[in-house]
């Protein structure tokens, strides 16, 4: 009798040392991880490099499913789109990019405002949109 | 006696023979003679006979030569003339075949002017619709002036003639915008009517558990979720099919003793997955301006290989990222589903009632969906 309340006891020792796990309603939604990122007004050099979305907001999102880019540092990139189309397809682009201020543009299209995080992260927030983009560590 | 009279005899007989046989020489000669004439010659008429023969049969071969030679010449000439006629032919169909081609290339900006033109004439006619539909009773100014409309038409060019184009196939038209990522991206937002084909975005869906116990309360979570189902927003009471699937190995009570506790108890080994597969959708509210829809999903649910009939309140929205986010939560009793329900020394002991949730966020595929 006294190894039972023994067991009960020490059950109820490591029950109470366990705090309650339960998730809010609001919380149930899988984070992304970018909400707590902090931005800065990209520099020109922070533009190389190789890219892959990671997160796309707005009306491109409809039809974008991700986008690849590589920037070079003189200034030219190409990129790669999935078109979220019937069937889905890549689409593939070259030009330049250029940045004044924090405002980029590739080739004669609408500017975007570029920002980066600490990780190198980069943020194009344009007239149609928002995508992040996850710098590609060279493979 | 006898042999004398024998050789007598023959003797007689002899002699008798050889006078009857030239007996019969001296008459034969008499008849046959005055027939027969005897010519002596040293043979050069009959070859003359055979040079002639054999010089006839020359000239009669070179005249069958020369007339075959001369219906040579003649077929010739006329194939010829043939030749040369479809020849001719063939190259005025070539020049009347490039002509042609020269014309249409010449006329073939205009064509695609002309097609581009009619493009924005339907997107305008679209517009106007839209317009028409939105600004009420025709009296009422419209809310764009129908003139910028009109402006937006590229003008026909009149100095080409119209070109006849076979009429193709109807295509709905889809504008492209160049957007700021360079890409040229076809013009088209969330749709909420028509069936669609959502397909469940598994790094950004979950689904878990609220459970109660003795002392604890906790919550068991899977961030794997994969699925797709079928379903007219707009209409969902025209039914709402798919399937909607968790690998219990997945599920996180953020305790691993009690994740081991909660597979064994699942039988994971043999019972890898839960399914979700939704049969019907009763819409308690279906608002297409603001792209909402609350009801009750009936589906069946299979857990430790034992089906249910669920019904799930579910509430629906469409994020920023235009995706269709779907949130729902249903009672759920693990006896229904012959899961032993965990309790430690009869004390510590864990509800049979949970609170099973999902949390899905969904993308509409592009492609057309048929029922």
């Amino acid at each position: 009798m006294s190894i039972r309340l023994l067991c009960v006891a020490l059950l109820l020792a490591q029950a109470a040392c366990i705090s309650p796990s339960v998730l809010e309603p609001e919380d149930r939604a899988p984070r992304t991880g970018f909400e707590d990122r902090v931005w800065r007004p990209a520099l020109e050099s922070d533009i190389a490099g190789t890219y892959v979305s990671e997160q796309l907001s707005g009306q491109l999102a409809i039809v974008l499913r991700m986008v690849v880019y590589r920037f070079e540092a003189e200034g030219t990139y190409t990129g790669a789109a999935l078109l979220d189309d019937d069937p889905p397809h890549f689409e593939v682009i070259s030009g330049s990019w250029q940045l004044d201020q924090d405002s980029m543009r590739l080739d004669d299209g609408p500017a975007a405002q570029a920002q980066v995080d600490e990780y190198g992260s980069l943020r194009l927030n344009g007239p149609d949109g928002t995508v992040i983009m996850r710098r590609e560590r060279p493979q | 006696m006898t042999r004398d009279m024998m050789k007598q005899g023959l003797r007689f007989l002899g002699a008798f023979s050889l006078l009857a046989w030239t007996g019969l020489g001296l008459v034969a000669w008499t008849q046959v003679g005055e027939r027969v004439t005897f010519v002596v010659s040293d043979g050069s008429d009959a070859r003359d006979e055979s040079e002639r023969l054999v010089a006839d049969r020359v000239e009669t071969l070179s005249t069958d030569l020369d007339e075959l030679v001369a219906a040579l010449e003649s077929n010739l000439g006329r194939i010829a003339e043939a030749m040369a006629e479809e020849s001719n032919a063939q190259a005025a169909e070539s020049a009347r075949v490039h002509e042609r081609l020269v014309a249409l290339e010449a006329a073939l900006p205009s064509a695609l002017q002309a097609r581009e033109t009619a493009g924005a004439l339907s997107a305008t006619l679209a517009r106007l619709e839209a317009l028409a539909a939105t600004s009420g009773p025709l009296d009422q100014p419209p809310a764009l002036p129908i003139a910028s409309l009109v402006e937006e038409t590229p003008p026909v060019a009149e100095s080409e003639p119209p070109i006849a184009v076979e009429a193709a196939p109807a295509e709905p038209v889809v504008e492209r915008k160049r957007s700021f990522l360079a890409f040229d991206l076809p013009s088209r937002d969330f749709r909420f009517e028509g069936v669609q084909r959502f397909e469940v975005l598994d790094d950004l869906s979950r689904v878990g558990f609220d459970a109660k116990s003795t002392l604890h309360d906790f919550t068991g979570i899977s961030d794997h979720v994969r699925g797709e189902f079928t379903v007219d927003l707009a209409h969902p009471e025209n039914g709402i099919s798919g399937a909607i699937t968790v690998r219990v190995d997945t599920l996180n009570t953020g305790v691993d003793g009690r994740d081991e506790a909660l597979r064994e108890h699942m039988d994971n080994e043999h019972f890898e997955e839960l399914t979700f597969e939704p049969t019907r959708f009763d819409a308690a509210r279906s608002d297409a301006s603001q792209l909402q829809l609350d009801g009750i999903v009936h589906g069946k649910l299979t857990i430790h290989g034992v089906t249910r009939e669920v019904e799930v309140a579910v509430q629906t929205h469409v994020d920023e990222s235009r995706r269709l986010v779907l949130e729902g939560e249903w009672p759920l009793l693990l006896s229904d589903y012959e899961i032993p329900v965990p309790n430690q020394l009869g004390v510590v002991s864990m509800q049979d009632e949970v609170r099973a949730w999902l949390r899905l966020r969904t993308r509409a595929r592009a492609e057309s969906v048929a029922r």
